[in-house]
């Protein structure tokens, strides 16, 4: 609106000035031409008037220009008497003057228009871009690769050093996302390729968070800069671990059960082997045999308990289980 | 492999592997090596009942007045018609390590001031009734009571019987593991 009302008034402050200069020129032409006899000199003037008519409404002031020129060939051939070829000449210039720089006008227009456009079109790429960055979920940060200092941070790259953006930029990057010596940066010094690597990123708090990173060289305001975007991979490193604690829980279950199952069932295996030959040989009292036979038998009852212990321990690491299940494993 | 305690120094430690057909006779090749190297021996069994390794012993021909017992198992198998024996002492159950642990402790002490020597029969079937991190446990207690008495101490287990970590960590306890089925020192 503001835009429209100063548009507006600029529209009729030029028409205005255009009206003073024409009653002007007029005004010269009347007084100068016509009472005075003298035709030539003022007509100079006409070009203020039809030059800024040329410039403000390009070729629309041509129409000025021809009833200048019409005006000053009358008053010169018609009125004052005198040749025609004079004040015709005079009235060609307007209206070629104001061509031309009518013209040149329109071309100035149209660059300035086409630079207008390219600018809101920039300007346009540079809030989405700007969107982008500050929306994207993965941290960002511009780092000068001379200095090591930090340029630029997107909103996910502050909340995961937890600074303020104002401790963060200006900052040494290796304070947070490299946690390399000075000297020693991987990428400007050790010329090392920095593509999905796992790093770690440290926080203001002086935790250290796990990162993927990739460090990209990229061309800002003409200068070489560093790109290194991150993830926090935390949720990633956990499910790791649980992965592993689940794998070491069933190779533990695994190896406990080829010991307290597989073996003890070998171990009874050839204790009965050894009490039948010893019965066939006549070596064993009654006594002697029945209680081999409760004990191999109270190891089997064991065994089986073992079996259950086993299925305990495994089953109460696991939350996906039925109740039931659970149940049928355990007793 | 006849196995002779000229495989292992006095007052050692060690773990004799066998196979599980062949444990049995290796106990008696043992005890044997040991009664000809003039040893008193404290024999744990969790696998046998000790009735029947002295009536084994005598089947050959090994004399029982040096071998002490600690019997795990008769009384857990309600061998209660069986006749005690002296020089034994009973426990309740094989899974109970602090009654097993008390009766070598006072084994032990019954021989103060002889060469003696403890044969443990064995770690496969103890794993019958106590989870192995247990076991490992109890072998390091009774591998330090042996070595403060200057005493030495034979493991008996079942070779591809224990995994190979748990084995490991059994080594560190011991002077050496011996293979006595391929007479090579582990």
């Amino acid at each position: 609106m503001a835009r429209f009302s100063t548009s507006f008034s600029e529209e009729r402050m030029k028409i205005l000035t255009l009206i003073i200069l024409a009653v002007i020129c007029i005004s010269l032409e009347i007084l100068m031409h016509l009472y005075l006899g003298v035709s030539i000199g003022y007509t100079h003037f006409f070009y203020v008037l039809l030059v800024l008519a040329a410039i403000w409404y390009q070729k629309k002031a041509v129409v000025l220009a021809v009833i200048l020129a019409i005006t000053h060939i009358a008053v010169g051939y018609f009125i004052a008497g005198e040749s025609i070829w004079a004040p015709a000449l005079r009235g060609a210039m307007f209206v070629i003057v104001t061509l031309l720089v009518a013209i040149l006008s329109e071309e100035l227009e149209g660059a300035r228009k086409q630079l207008v456009r390219e600018k809101e079109l920039l300007s346009e790429s540079e809030g989405k871009l700007k969107v982008i960055f500050d929306s994207i979920q993965t941290g960002i940060v511009i780092v000068d690769p001379v200095t090591h200092n930090i340029v630029e941070a997107n909103p996910v790259a502050i909340r995961l050093i937890g600074l303020p953006t104002e401790e963060i930029v200006g900052k040494v990057c290796h304070h947070f996302i490299c946690p390399a010596d000075t000297g020693k940066c991987p990428i400007t010094d050790l010329g090392n390729e920095v593509d999905n690597a796992e790093r770690v990123l440290l926080t203001a708090k002086g935790e250290k968070v796990p990162i993927i990173k990739t460090v990209t060289p990229i061309y800002l305001d003409g200068r070489e800069h560093l790109l290194e975007s991150f993830m926090d991979i935390t949720e990633r490193k956990l499910a790791e671990v649980r992965l592993k604690e689940i794998n070491e829980r069933y190779i533990g279950y695994i190896k406990e059960a080829a010991m307290r199952l597989k073996n003890p069932v070998e171990v009874v295996g050839q204790n009965i082997a050894l009490l039948g030959e010893g019965i066939k040989n006549g070596d064993f009292s009654e006594d002697e045999i029945v209680s081999q036979l409760m004990l191999q038998s109270k190891n089997m009852e064991q065994i089986q308990e073992n079996l259950r212990d086993l299925n305990k321990t495994i089953v109460d690491g696991f939350g996906e289980l039925s109740p039931a299940s659970k149940k049928f494993l355990t007793e | 492999m006849v196995f002779t305690l000229k495989d292992t120094q006095e007052n050692e430690l060690c773990i004799v592997l066998a196979s599980a057909a062949g444990i049995r006779n290796k106990n008696i090749e043992v005890i044997r090596a040991a009664i000809d190297k003039d040893y008193y021996i404290i024999v744990v069994t969790t696998n046998q009942l000790a009735g029947i390794l002295k009536k084994n012993y005598e089947k050959h021909g090994i004399p029982d007045e040096k071998i002490y017992f600690v019997d795990a198992v008769t009384n857990y198998a309600g061998g209660t018609n069986i006749p005690r024996m002296k020089n034994c002492r009973y426990i309740s159950n094989p899974g109970n390590l602090t009654d097993m642990g008390i009766a070598i402790i006072e084994s032990i002490k019954d021989l103060e001031g002889k060469k003696a020597c403890l044969l443990l029969d064995s770690i496969n079937s103890m794993l019958i009734y106590i989870p192995s991190h247990n076991i490992t446990k109890f072998i390091h207690f009774i591998s330090n009571k042996l070595r403060i008495q200057n005493l030495s101490g034979i493991f008996l287990m079942v070779e591809k019987g224990i995994d190979p970590d748990v084995l490991s960590q059994l080594t560190t306890f011991v002077d050496e593991v011996i293979d006595s089925e391929k007479s090579d020192i582990v």
